[in-house]
């Protein structure tokens, strides 16, 4: 949403048309930019806001402040934004009370005579170009529809105005307050705002500090943002769907390597045969014939299998020797046991086993057997394959690709939290999505009007 | 970013390659060499890593 135009050079300056008087209050001279439709004005010496409309410029309120807010954005100030030039005319600091905490932000009234009125809010460090909105938005769920986008509700409070300075096109009044409802489609947020006698609605765009103080040209240090404001636009969103996207090649490139190795695998049985085990062999071992395992160097899987084995168990201390003297020694244990426990019956282990022995070069091989078993006999069963194709690596492979789509959607999920952490809905309601009540009008709400925010 | 999970991505793709091609497991074993010949008439006298396994 970021407005080229903005950095593009100023035009040479028009000569700004203002007028100058003195304050009712105190005699300061003050200097009227808004032309004939400024309303209000205030003093900064004083604190005295006059209304211009009337002819005596009568005093309509006055602010004691005790600090004197100085404008990020001096009064005065040209600069194009949004590829329009517009003059500050007026600040504001405004004040919402939660659970008995104060925020406070900064509003700035742009003007130009052309344009008409903007606004630039300023929380922590963030800030929105705001403008009064041309039509009334359409109320969905508890969000808002407009300009074919649904506007999440964010927070709805009080707000008061606590300092006041330049002027106004309405008579702002010292503590004068207002019902705001927020709702948010970052980068855009849309304000609500209500007082007794109207609704007013505005429609702002996130917009990154740089830009302001490129387009403004201002000197000072920009505050450092802290936290994360209701319409920030995420780093994450948009990225996520893009990774999962590349992840999903890269997932196809896998399935296809896998395939390609599961199908041009051997799959051998190299070696089988039958055994009895009986206690009478007990701690005596024996060997097989000689067999091959041809091929690649690749895996040798031995499969076993027992019966009967009746709440018992045979361990089988195996060994695959080949002819050169190289010995790979593994253990394996079947067992099954079953029972009955409170009317329910159970079971557990089975009556066969696999064991994969990894990277086996070829060669002629034999198997020393030793098996033990507190079972008077057990016959057991054992095939020899070779270059058999595994799956294990083939799921670690997409558990590891996962891992940055997770990391990503965990660090927008942070993000979105903190974002969410300061509104009405705190938790993981930043997940939901908008319902589907039918759209409706709003009610008595004017979308025109002064726009106080 | 796309750059490094491209990278990334091919390390991840080369190593289950490699791992199925070469028929790597995740299964413990030991392995011994110099291995006699006369262990096929006497398979008695090989000392297995696994035995004295206590079971259940």
């Amino acid at each position: 949403m970021a407005d080229p135009s903005l950095t593009a050079p100023a035009p040479a300056p028009a000569t700004p048309q203002v007028k100058t008087l003195r304050c009712s209050g105190c005699g300061n001279p003050l200097t009227v930019r808004g032309m004939e439709r400024t309303e209000s004005i205030a003093c900064e010496a004083c604190g005295s806001v006059i209304d211009l409309t009337d002819e005596n410029l009568r005093i309509i309120s006055t602010f004691q402040s005790k600090i004197k807010h100085k404008p990020l954005i001096p009064l005065g100030s040209r600069g194009k934004v949004r590829g329009d030039l517009f003059e500050v005319i007026g600040y504001l600091r405004r004040a919402v009370t939660v659970e008995g905490v104060d925020y406070e932000w900064s509003e700035y009234l742009l003007f130009n005579p052309y344009k008409g009125f903007r606004w630039l809010s300023e929380y922590n460090g963030h800030w929105n170009f705001l403008k009064t909105t041309t039509n009334i938005p359409k109320r969905k769920g508890d969000g808002v529809r407009y300009l074919d986008k649904t506007f999440l509700h964010f927070q709805t409070a009080e707000s008061r105005v606590t300092y006041v300075l330049g002027e106004f096109y309405w008579k702002v009044q010292a503590g004068e307050t207002c019902k705001y409802t927020d709702y948010i489609a970052p980068p855009l947020i849309l304000s609500k705002e209500q007082t007794a006698q109207e609704t007013d609605w505005s429609i702002g765009e996130y917009i990154e500090p740089e830009t302001l103080w490129s387009a403004f040209k201002i000197a000072s240090p920009m505050p450092a943002r802290i936290g994360v404001a209701p319409n920030q636009p995420s780093p994450y969103s948009g990225k996520v769907a893009r990774l999962w996207k590349l992840i999903g090649y890269l997932f196809l490139a896998a399935v296809f390597i896998h395939l390609a190795l599961f199908f041009f695998s051997q799959n051998k049985l190299v070696f089988e045969n039958r055994f009895t085990f009986q206690q009478k062999d007990k701690g005596k071992a024996i060997v097989t014939e000689f067999f091959d395992i041809s091929g690649r160097m690749s895996n040798v899987v031995i499969k076993t299998a027992a019966s009967p084995l009746d709440n018992s168990w045979l361990f089988l201390n195996m060994a695959l020797i080949s002819e050169d003297g190289r010995a790979y020694d593994f253990g394996r244990e079947i067992s099954y046991y079953h029972g009955t426990e409170d009317g329910s019956a159970w079971s557990e282990g089975s009556f066969s086993d696999e064991a994969t022995l990894p990277s086996i070069p070829s060669g002629r091989y034999y198997l020393r057997i030793e098996p033990e078993s507190p079972a008077p006999l057990v016959n057991y069963h054992i095939r020899v394959y070779r270059d058999v194709p595994r799956w294990s690596f083939f799921f670690l492979a997409l558990g590891a690709l996962c891992i940055l789509p997770i990391l990503l959607i965990w660090r927008l999920a942070r993000f979105e939290g903190r974002r969410w952490s300061e509104s009405d809905h705190p938790g993981t309601l930043w997940m939901r999505i908008p319902d589907s009540t039918p759209e409706e009008e709003t009610g008595k709400e004017k979308p025109k009007g002064k726009v106080n925010r | 970013m796309k750059k490094f999970i491209i990278v990334y991505g091919a390390a991840v793709l080369l190593f289950m390659g490699i791992a199925e091609y070469r028929g790597w497991s995740l299964m413990s074993y030991q392995e011994q060499k110099g291995i006699p010949k006369s262990l096929r008439e006497n398979p008695g006298t090989y000392r297995s890593s696994y035995g004295g396994v206590l079971h259940k």
